[in-house]
């Protein structure tokens, strides 16, 4: 299953739309969200994304002096604590495109005590202004997903990483379990735009995260997609059944 | 996993909060800020890294990330063995070099990490027992307790349990996913239960629009 159906054409949740205005749609959606992204996850998540967070810092080998990107970082979750791992000597970037994102990722790590040692950069994935072999570890947490061109994006993140450097994408991904996968597909296209349509009056977005959640390349596919653009020692991990994945690979 | 995540995440939460406590933190942790104390549990066979700043985190280093440490003897600035019947032992500084006279611990490295590692355990008073029977209480062993029985274990006892769960995985990761379900997909894409009607109406309007055209 390949993202790109033609050249010019993209998804946005099942929706065939321009690939040019992808990028401008789903920023649209995360400037509103933007101030209210932190209260509402942890409100919502009951810190499990806490945990497939905290894992991905565990396999990140992060040490002090390094110098990390946390791509498409939102509000800065795994920033913070890298900021700390990698201390005064290292380096952490938060990029996301979108700059209200940033604006409020800047704010809440500066409320926390957190500087010096981290920058912000509204960047595009795809097209990362950054020198190449020029960081130890990249992370992209739920980001991936949003992106119109990930192949595109994942050679841009080759680029910029350090010979020896590994990156860690966390993802959704498709639940193991036939089961499993089932009661969670019915769960997400019957049950949630229900609900998204009784809590908040908006069915169709709920609709659209379970479609880009599903149109996403499954575990092999984005393994292989990462092989692709010369990932290496690449392999992934699934967490909670699968309904989140993470893979790495290195640049050798 | 996350297993020993949770388990982790529980245990640094309730040390930090036992450092913001404690107004002279600052000072005792900044002889230690930007260190990394690896501490290896024999029976868990698991280490778990120590990383100091103005609080302390709490790595599981994965597989990967250890073995392509253990070419490199310095990549933690300090590296402890010990068995788990040794950790409270360790709370007590002066004990440390009978400790590893008994071949309970063996330190490599920074030898003053570990000491200070250990002071500043001791002066934190850490109860183990109260953190990781609360913890057991309310987090992992949610099946431990049904028994009814008020849990009055020992901390030695407590973390003979806890090392057990954690090996072998014994936390139901099944037990987690339904919630986790309905959680991911508010905290993945929550602006939109917050999203105002109107600016979601037009947007759907545009697109409608568009794959008209
Ligand atoms: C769901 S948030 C995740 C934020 C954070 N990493 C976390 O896990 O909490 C997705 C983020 O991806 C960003 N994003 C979407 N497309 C992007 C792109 N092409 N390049 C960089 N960032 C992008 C969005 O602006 C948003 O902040």
């Amino acid at each position: 299953m390949t993202e790109q159906t033609s050249s010019s054409t993209t998804h946005f949740g099942f929706k065939q739309v321009e690939s040019t205005q992808k990028a401008s749609m789903v920023a649209d959606v995360f400037h509103s969200v933007a101030a209210k992204y932190d209260v509402m996850n942890d409100l919502m998540s009951v810190g499990i994304h806490r945990l497939w967070k905290r894992f991905t810092i565990d396999c990140s080998g992060v040490r002090p002096g390094q110098k990390i990107l946390d791509l498409a970082g939102g509000t800065g979750d795994l920033t913070a604590k890298f900021s700390r791992l990698v201390g005064p000597k290292g380096q952490v970037v938060l990029a996301d495109i979108n700059e209200s994102m940033v604006k409020v990722g800047r704010d809440k790590l500066r409320d926390m005590g957190i500087v010096g040692n981290v920058n912000y950069v509204q960047a595009n994935a795809e097209e990362l202004p950054f020198p190449d072999n020029h960081f130890d570890v990249i992370t992209i947490a739920f980001g991936l997903r949003n992106v119109t061109d990930k192949d595109k994006a994942l050679a841009s993140m080759y680029r910029v990483l350090k010979p020896g450097g590994r990156l860690l994408v966390l993802e959704f991904s498709k639940p193991t379990n036939e089961q499993f996968a089932k009661a969670y597909d019915w769960y997400s296209f019957n049950i949630l735009p229900k609900i998204g349509q009784i809590v908040a009056n908006d069915g169709d977005s709920y609709q659209y995260l379970a479609e880009s959640i599903r149109m996403h390349p499954d575990q092999a596919t984005l393994e292989g997609m990462m092989q692709d653009v010369g990932f290496e020692q690449t392999s992934y991990h699934n967490l909670t059944g699968g309904i989140v994945a993470l893979h790495r690979g290195f640049k050798f | 996993m996350p297993a020993p995540q949770l388990a982790l995440a529980a245990i640094e939460g309730a040390v930090n909060r036992l450092l913001s406590l404690d107004p002279e933190t600052v000072s005792r942790l900044s002889k230690l800020a930007g260190k990394q104390l690896a501490v290896n549990i024999k029976e868990l066979n698991m280490t778990v890294v120590v990383a100091f700043s103005d609080r302390i985190d709490l790595l599981l280093p994965d597989e990967s990330v250890l073995e392509k440490s253990s070419d490199k003897q310095d990549e933690w600035d300090c590296k402890i063995t010990l068995s788990l019947w040794s950790i409270k032992e360790l709370q007590d500084p002066s004990r440390i070099t009978q400790l590893i006279k008994q071949d309970k611990l063996d330190v490599q490295g920074d030898m003053q990490i570990a000491q200070d590692f250990s002071s500043l355990m001791k002066e934190l008073e850490i109860d183990w027992e109260e953190h990781l029977s609360h913890y057991t209480g309310d987090v992992i062993a949610h099946q431990v307790m049904k028994t009814g029985k008020k849990v009055h274990e020992t901390a030695l006892s407590q973390l003979q349990k806890l090392g057990k769960m954690i090996s072998e995985g014994a936390i139901e990761e099944k037990k987690v996913a339904a919630p986790a379900i309905a959680v991911v997909h508010f905290s993945d894409q929550v602006h939109q239960v917050r999203a105002d009607v109107e600016r979601l109406q037009s947007r759907v309007d545009i697109i409608a629009a568009k794959l008209k055209d």
